[in-house]
């Protein structure tokens, strides 16, 4: 009796490894796989030419000390702050009034959000070339209104990278806050308040504790993708303002120094685990499912 | 027992170091209205998912209808379930979800849809077959999911509290209906509740449950009269417990309790003089004494008044509490008045005491 | 008592006005003669009908419905599975798995295309449809996987077990009960991956063969060099099919959501 109840059980086992193992398989695969393959590749030695030879080498990380590359790393480091400061404080209020908005206009706002969202970054890019270009639109209307006597000429600087990123980035932050602001518990802001609380006081210390996860996430959504947008800083930014995602891209492309542009993803990449690992401390979350 | 169909021989079952049951042993015969009655985590749903097969038991055997079924996946047992939450399909309209089972036996189209229309106007719905389940009310959607399980004929019926989301005039309603219904079809109902009223007013026999044990198995009456246990007795009609020592006066068989003493049905081998005894009496045979009259000593803690009954609180001199009950809003006593109360021996049973479980 | 929310209503319509801005001005500049965009000369189809005319754009776009169609759909029966043997099994190291499978989400996407570019190329795969397809395939995995999973989360298993009660077996009340329930989790996980897959252009870059362009590449490239404003024509075609996909996705949603209204 016992044996058949093994089978039993060993059938539904066998059952949920069947369900498995295509997404495993793909994953170990083409996955870990090409993980692992990065670190490797990060302790090997370039070839002269062109390739890579198999000799041990911890050159690759040591070249990321040289002065030019821990600025480029420093530069992405302050690029990403920046904008993910930026879109704390545009995002997080929008986020917040479209929660409170009453639930049919919350539909509505929520699809225009998510809409843009959903299009082509590059056409919403390109929006910004139209505009940010020499005699483009927003010199036109700046000249027009006679704030400024002669073009700008913002595209290709540093602001006009910033914008976009900015622009491209804030669905995510405004998208996670709503949807932390949505659940919250209304009844602890009007507990504070009725604590003594003034509204500031009240909102500082329980909505935004309440909203932490929210905003956590949208920053993680921020903060990770604004190190390596490379092709942000490529197109609004001239390929002036050197991010760690253009050197990894040049040192793939251009240079083919490959162990040394796996060395700066390692780097990259333990960047961003340490930030996911942080997310988890601060949220107390043990799923990344929060994340979406 | 020739007409028994479902037996279930010392059921055992763990999850991870959770003793859920611990030996239960049943057996139904056919047409019978057994509840499986206690309190939440006491097994009963366990019980009920190894009927059906959605669980294994660890050891023991199910038996249904001769069978051994106790390792046969729930779809080869000819038995069904209503689940508490009713869990009829929401993406299939009512007259799928009851034909269901019938489709699945690779019943023909126009007999499925006349077994569905029976089994509509069975529940009294008919005309319902294309509404979708979100459209129904809580009764409604009730009756849909006995129709669901009928229709299929099965040998055993398994209710895990079918009405414990209905609010309580529907309940009663849908007592007589199941009631009804279970008579007229003739299958063995197991039906949990938590309701010791639900179970008393609807049962053939009532297993009563508690940590993974049956404390006792009997008809409605056998267990309101004669409960065979502290626990039975003040979890089916709460009735009061007095912890105290045997006692013989004047040749008749009482118990020494609180600094007093009062007459109690004398069991078939009377306990020693002296020996610790647990009585049970309820709340509305508790008499109370004219000043002098042997009995024993209380004061009134406090009067309440719900569903038609007055409840007397009473505070013994050990400190126990005692509760009386009368029909009708009042009586002349008042919180704070010393008494003294007895009962009729015939209403005071010796139990077995189970408290320091 | 209640103050007029005046300046959060003020805030979201001036958010919600700029972030369409690039967008409109893309859509308005689609219809300008003029070829170039800081001249308006006036309303016309003109650079509409060269799009069409044009053979890269025209194989840039099957190539990216190519790729989406079957990237997603890749993704919807490898996520699928994978997120429900995820939910009925219990073993040790499945969380492990569940975090690794979702790890393409967290990863900046050009660590994934210098992984995917470096791999590849180690196993000697010749660049272009396949090792686009594979590539895609990872990275849409995850929105199918949680979305499923979320699905079969909020599902309640009494479901299942009511179907094996009735006489199902596994795979009946699995396709009778189950698929039916999650199917609007695993459309819009679908439609996430198809429109991720179609915008993608840091991990295509570098995994493109020099034969096979995908649309966000070849705009891309276009936005390096010098545009032509049949770019612009191009976008809005995009914007209206990805509006219809939204909307859609949006439609399916409500649907799953009514139902589950009914557990």
């Amino acid at each position: 009796m016992k044996n058949k109840m093994n089978r039993l059980k060993r059938r539904e086992h066998g059952a949920n490894a069947v369900l498995l193992s295509p997404m495993y398989l793909f994953t170990i695969v083409f996955l870990i796989g090409p993980f692992v393959y990065m670190i490797v590749l990060s302790f090997l030695t370039r070839a002269e030419t062109w390739g890579v030879v198999n000799e041990f080498t911890f050159r690759n990380y040591l070249k990321i000390l040289e002065p030019t590359y821990l600025n480029t790393f420093w530069e992405s480091i302050k690029l990403a702050l920046l904008v993910t400061a930026l879109v704390i404080l545009i995002g997080y209020p929008f986020g917040y009034y479209m929660a409170k908005l009453s639930p049919k206009n919350r539909g509505v706002m929520l699809m225009l959000v998510t809409i843009p969202f959903w299009t082509s970054s590059l056409m919403r890019l390109y929006g910004w070339i139209i505009i940010f270009r020499a005699n483009g639109l927003l010199d036109k209307l700046l000249m027009g209104i006679k704030l400024t006597g002669e073009p700008l000429k913002l595209l290709y600087t540093y602001p006009a990278v910033v914008v976009g990123m900015v622009y491209g980035l804030l669905p995510f932050m405004i998208l996670s806050v709503y949807s932390s602001v949505e659940k919250m518990d209304w009844t602890l802001v009007e507990a504070a308040r009725d604590l003594g609380a003034g509204p500031v006081k009240a909102f500082f210390t329980v909505t935004l504790k309440c909203t932490m996860p929210g905003l956590m996430t949208g920053v993680i959504l921020t903060f990770v993708p604004s190190m390596a947008l490379f092709f942000i800083a490529d197109i609004l930014g001239g390929n002036k303002i050197p991010l760690i995602g253009n050197v990894i891209q040049d040192q793939l492309m251009k240079v083919h120094d490959w162990p040394f542009a796996a060395a700066l993803s390692v780097i990259l990449m333990l960047m961003t685990t340490l930030m996911i690992f942080l997310y988890r401390k601060v949220t107390g979350s043990s799923d990344t499912e929060g994340i979406i | 027992m020739s007409d028994a169909i479902l037996e279930l021989r010392d059921i055992r079952k763990k999850f991870k170091d959770n003793e859920v049951l611990r030996g239960i042993s049943l057996t139904a015969r056919q047409g019978e209205f057994i509840t499986l009655l206690g309190s939440s985590g006491c097994g009963k749903t366990t019980t009920l998912r190894i009927i059906s097969g959605l669980e294994t038991a660890d050891s023991g055997q199910v038996i249904l209808e001769g069978k051994d079924v106790t390792d046969e996946v729930p779809e080869k047992r000819n038995v069904n379930t209503i689940f508490q939450n009713y869990a009829l399909f929401p993406h299939m309209n009512v007259g799928a979800n009851i034909g269901y089972g019938l489709r699945i036996k690779g019943k023909k189209k126009p007999e499925i849809r006349e077994a569905v229309r029976e089994a509509l106007e069975l529940v009294q719905l008919p005309g319902y077959e294309n509404r979708m389940p979100n459209e129904m009310s809580g009764g409604q959607r009730q009756r849909i999911a006995i129709a669901r399980a009928v229709v299929n004929e099965p040998k055993v019926l398994l209710l895990d509290e079918p009405l414990g989301a209905l609010d309580l005039q529907l309940r009663r309603q849908m007592q007589i209906e199941l009631k009804r219904l279970q008579k007229s079809l003739g299958i063995t109902f197991i039906y949990i509740t938590h309701d010791q009223e639900e179970a008393l007013s609807m049962s053939d026999r009532i297993a009563v449950m508690k940590n993974g044990v049956f404390q006792q198995v009997g008809t409605p009456s056998e267990i309101y009269d004669h409960p065979k246990n502290s626990y039975v007795a003040s979890f089916v009609g709460s009735a009061n417990v007095l912890r105290g020592k045997a006692l013989i006066k004047d040749g008749e068989f009482r118990i020494a309790y609180a600094g007093g003493t009062a007459p109690v049905a004398p069991p078939a081998h009377l306990p020693e003089e002296g020996a610790p005894i647990a009585v049970a009496v309820r709340s509305e045979y508790v008499d109370f004494l004219e000043a002098g009259e042997e009995g024993i000593p209380a004061v009134v803690k406090e009067k309440s008044f719900s569903a038609g009954m007055l409840r007397i609180a009473l505070t013994l001199d050990n400190g126990d509490e005692i509760v009386a009950s009368r029909h009708g809003i009042d009586f002349s006593l008042a919180p704070g008045d010393r008494v003294a109360f007895t009962f009729a021996k015939e209403h005071a049973v010796i139990v077995e005491d189970k408290d320091e479980e | 008592m209640k103050r007029k929310p005046v300046f959060s209503t003020v805030y979201l319509i001036v958010g919600v006005i700029l972030m369409y801005l690039p967008i409109v001005i893309v859509m308005i500049y689609s219809f300008n003669e003029s070829k170039i965009s800081s001249v308006w000369d006036g309303l016309s189809l003109k650079w509409y009908r060269e799009l069409f005319r044009d053979r890269v754009f025209g194989d840039a776009l099957v190539n990216s419905l190519v790729l989406g169609g079957l990237s997603s759909l890749a993704a919807a029966v490898i996520g699928t599975l994978g997120a429900i043997g995820t939910a009925r099994s219990s073993f040790r190291g499945k969380g492990v798995m569940a975090y690794i499978a979702t790890l393409p989400m967290l990863t900046p996407e050009i660590i994934l295309g210098m992984i995917f570019l470096t791999f590849f190329s180690l196993l000697g795969l010749p660049f272009g449809m396949t090792t686009l397809v594979l590539s895609h395939t990872a990275f849409c995995i995850p929105y199918v996987f949680m979305q499923v999973r979320a699905r079969l989360s909020g599902m309640d298993p009494s479901y299942e077990e009511a179907a094996r009660d009735l006489g199902a077996g596994r795979i009946r009340s699995f396709f009778d009960i189950t698929l039916p329930l999650i199917l609007p989790g695993i459309v819009s996980g679908m439609l996430l991956s198809f429109a991720m897959s179609m915008d993608d252009v840091i991990i295509s870059v570098f995994v493109t063969g020099v034969s096979v362009n995908t649309l966000p590449v070849v705009i891309y490239t276009q936005l390096k060099t010098g545009v032509t404003p049949k770019v612009n024509a191009l976008c809005t075609l995009m914007f209206l099919a990805t509006l219809i996909i939204v909307l859609l996705s949006a439609f399916l949603g409500r649907i799953g959501n009514s139902k589950k209204k009914s557990d």
